[in-house]
């Protein structure tokens, strides 16, 4: 016994003494990065990602991809971070603000509270949330016409289904979800009166936008009322959907980032939500001295919303289907066609 | 002391490891063991973080606590807890804006919160008591029946529609309780409340109940032996329902908290875990009061921390944090630690024999 613990003693010491070696070295390693620090004035970005994390393939990923290419491009220094749980978004808001970034970027409206509280703490830092509104001076809104999207490929499924029956899973049961869920059946009904939509929600927690199971459940069940294209708008638990379309060889609709290639062949499209150019764009513009509050929209005009056609998938829609889906996008641009809107209507309701 | 003394050794011992961990990883550990330390306690703003995630633990610690002395496993905190948070938000909207006297309010919501616990609760306690049936996994079951019944409620009935997020409308300023920033210097906005001193006040009240009093005597006996309290006179079917209720009261005061204190408003996922980690905090806490505060604030600390691990190092995670958080809890309270032979002969060539079982 008396060896055994000598041994643990004396590993525990050179474990030590490595560890002091390495401090030295770390610390050297700070003071130069220090130095870099005060001689450059770099534009500091902060980006909190909401629970899915940053790897959803979807939402959150867009805006890494956004923030990402602004680090290379304009040269920021960018600093991620994916709170663990409801109560850390707060204080990782707060943490980028006390810290001196100079912009602090929210992903999600699940951060809205978090963001009003800690950008009215620091009116001198900029803030930017995206997919709901904060009214505040230093807060930028950025804000998608999801619906639009979503009726052009609610047009895509209705127009390819054989069944003359099309899916939706939604994520969360929430109103951002219902404004996709509307319009999609409008897109649908626009291309094929007679069309039959189906529509479940994953459910009303903030785990239905990371639940890739109940995702494939839900869509196994569509696809056993008859639906062959379904529309996924759940964050990562789209992914389950995916795997359920490809299983039964019909169509699935991706989400936000072009996901054609997660089941080539089986994705028919996606419904670009450019989250990623929005926080490019955001950055861009508070780099150069021109960040304004308020609220930012996105639509199929600037090309903050679109449909992806890719390598992927342009074997599965037809010209015909693009001509048509680029006459009615003319005409949701010029606002001869109306597309509901969720938003709109539950007001009035 | 004794406990004192172990638990503190063993908080060493954790910290320990978690060097070696993250030195694995390519971490200097006392860069690791600094950021720890200093944001958690290094500033007014990162201590006022810390008591403000200790104050929930500290309420879920006595309420687990309290139901092991009685010999009974209370699981459901989480439940409970939804239950009290969810009971003030929305009885609380219902209270006048403009009030002459605040406090009487305050004390009301404090009550409404204690009784909704103890609602959720006594069934287990009930269960118990007439039928027998195990209270782990009856308290277990109502933690699933009160989150989903309340998401619910708060999503169909009682959702304030200006929000995304699934959330009741905010509580009048009324029976809000001040934050700590109206007395001590921390800053103006900071998110801990005068819920921590009424935290300090359950944990010394439920000291004196304990070890003070009549009815403690009677619980702390149920606990040591359930037969043996029951042949000296003992009404150990109250004892059982009471402790239950009671425990699911001291749980349901998180609301105090989060609801009246922080939040204003009860929202879905506001809890991110305090039932079970309150759990932890019982057992590193030796189930006795002081040492559940100390725990909180430990446990608070470290999930403030967690945080600034992910910000200040280049390859720690979110999912690293848990892990350290997990080594922390499970050395600190591994007891049986102290009673191995070679750690035995350490404390004895320390002199610390004080430590060693039948000596204190």
């Amino acid at each position: 016994m008396l060896k055994s613990l000598h041994l643990f003693l004396s590993l525990c010491m050179l474990g030590l003494l490595a560890c002091e070696k390495k401090q030295s070295e770390i610390e050297n390693k700070e003071k130069s990065s220090q130095a870099q620090q005060s001689e450059s004035t770099t534009f500091k970005v902060g980006l909190v990602f909401d629970k899915a994390g940053a790897d959803d393939k979807s939402f959150n990923e867009s805006a890494s991809r956004g923030a990402k290419q602004a680090q290379e491009e304009l040269g920021i220094e960018l600093k991620t971070i994916e709170p663990p749980d409801d109560s850390a978004y707060e204080l990782s808001n707060e943490r980028f603000a006390s810290r001196g970034y100079d912009l602090v970027i929210s992903v999600g409206f699940i951060q809205e509270e978090a963001v009003q509280k800690v950008a009215a703490r620091h009116p001198e830092t900029k803030f930017a949330i995206i997919d709901t509104t904060v009214n505040l001076p230093n807060v930028a809104s950025l804000m998608f016409e999801e619906h639009q999207g979503s009726f052009l490929v609610g047009m895509i499924a209705a127009m390819k289904s054989k069944t003359a029956t099309v899916g939706f899973v939604g994520g969360m049961d929430i109103p951002l979800i219902r404004r996709f869920a509307i319009a999609y059946e409008a897109g649908a009904k626009h291309a094929n009166p007679d069309v039959k939509v189906l529509t479940n929600y994953a459910g009303v927690t903030i785990e239905a936008f990371s639940d890739p199971t109940k995702g494939k459940e839900l869509a196994s069940s569509q696809i056993a009322q008859g639906a062959d294209v379904i529309f996924a708008a759940a964050g990562s638990t789209g992914l389950g959907v995916f795997d359920a379309v490809a299983e039964k060889n019909i169509f699935g609709i991706g989400v936000d980032s072009n996901q054609n290639w997660i089941k080539p062949g089986n994705i028919l499209t996606s419904m670009l939500k450019r989250v990623d150019v929005a926080v490019y764009e955001t950055i861009k513009e508070a780099m150069n001295g021109n960040f304004e509050g308020g609220v930012k929209r996105f639509s199929l005009e600037d090309k903050g919303i679109d449909y992806a056609i890719d390598q992927y998938n342009k074997d599965l829609i037809n010209q015909e289907t693009i001509d048509q889906l680029e006459k009615t996008k003319k005409q949701i641009i010029s606002g001869e066609l109306k597309v509901p809107d969720y938003y709109v209507i539950s007001k009035n309701s | 002391m004794k406990s004192l003394i172990r638990s503190i050794i063993a908080l060493f011992l954790a910290l320990a490891c978690t060097g070696v961990l993250v030195s694995c990883i390519g971490e200097s550990p006392w860069q690791v063991y600094k950021i720890l330390f200093t944001s958690a306690f290094g500033s007014l703003s990162a201590f006022n973080y810390t008591l403000y995630y200790a104050t929930p633990l500290i309420f879920t610690g006595l309420a687990v606590a309290l139901a092991f002395h009685v010999g009974l496993f209370n699981i459901g905190c989480e439940g409970q807890l939804y239950m009290g948070a969810f009971a003030t938000a929305v009885i609380g909207t219902y209270i006048p804006a403009q009030s002459s006297f605040p406090l009487l309010w305050i004390a009301l919501m404090i009550l409404v919160a204690f009784l909704a616990g103890a609602l959720w609760g006594i069934i287990p306690g009930l269960l118990k008591a007439y039928r027998g049936s195990h209270e782990v996994i009856n308290t277990i079951m109502m933690n699933f029946i009160s989150i989903s019944l309340l998401t619910y409620f708060a999503l169909y009935h009682f959702k304030d529609h200006s929000i995304q997020a699934i959330a009741t409308p905010l509580i009048p300023e009324t029976i809000r309780i001040a934050k700590l920033s109206s007395w001590f210097p921390f800053e103006h906005t900071s998110p801990a409340n005068f819920a921590f001193f009424i935290a300090l006040g359950t944990a010394y009240l439920l000291y004196i109940f304990l070890w003070k009093t009549r009815y403690g005597f009677e619980y702390r006996a149920v606990g040591k032996s359930l037969q043996v309290a029951h042949s000296t006179g003992i009404n150990v079917k109250k004892v059982l329902i009471f402790s239950m209720a009671l425990s699911g009261g001291l749980a349901g005061l998180v609301a105090l908290s989060e609801v009246l204190g922080h939040l204003y408003r009860f929202k879905e996922g506001f809890s991110h875990g305090y039932g079970f980690l309150g759990i932890a905090v019982a057992l590193l806490g030796r189930n006795h009061p002081l040492g559940i505060v100390l725990a909180s604030i430990l446990f608070g600390a470290l999930h403030n921390s967690g945080i600034a691990l992910e910000f200040d190092t280049a390859h720690i995670s979110r999912d690293l944090v848990g892990v350290i958080q997990g080594l922390i809890i499970l050395v600190t309270t591994s007891d049986g630690l102290f009673e191995l032979p070679w750690m035995k002969k350490i404390l004895k060539n320390m002199k610390l024999s004080i430590l060693q079982k039948g000596k204190a």
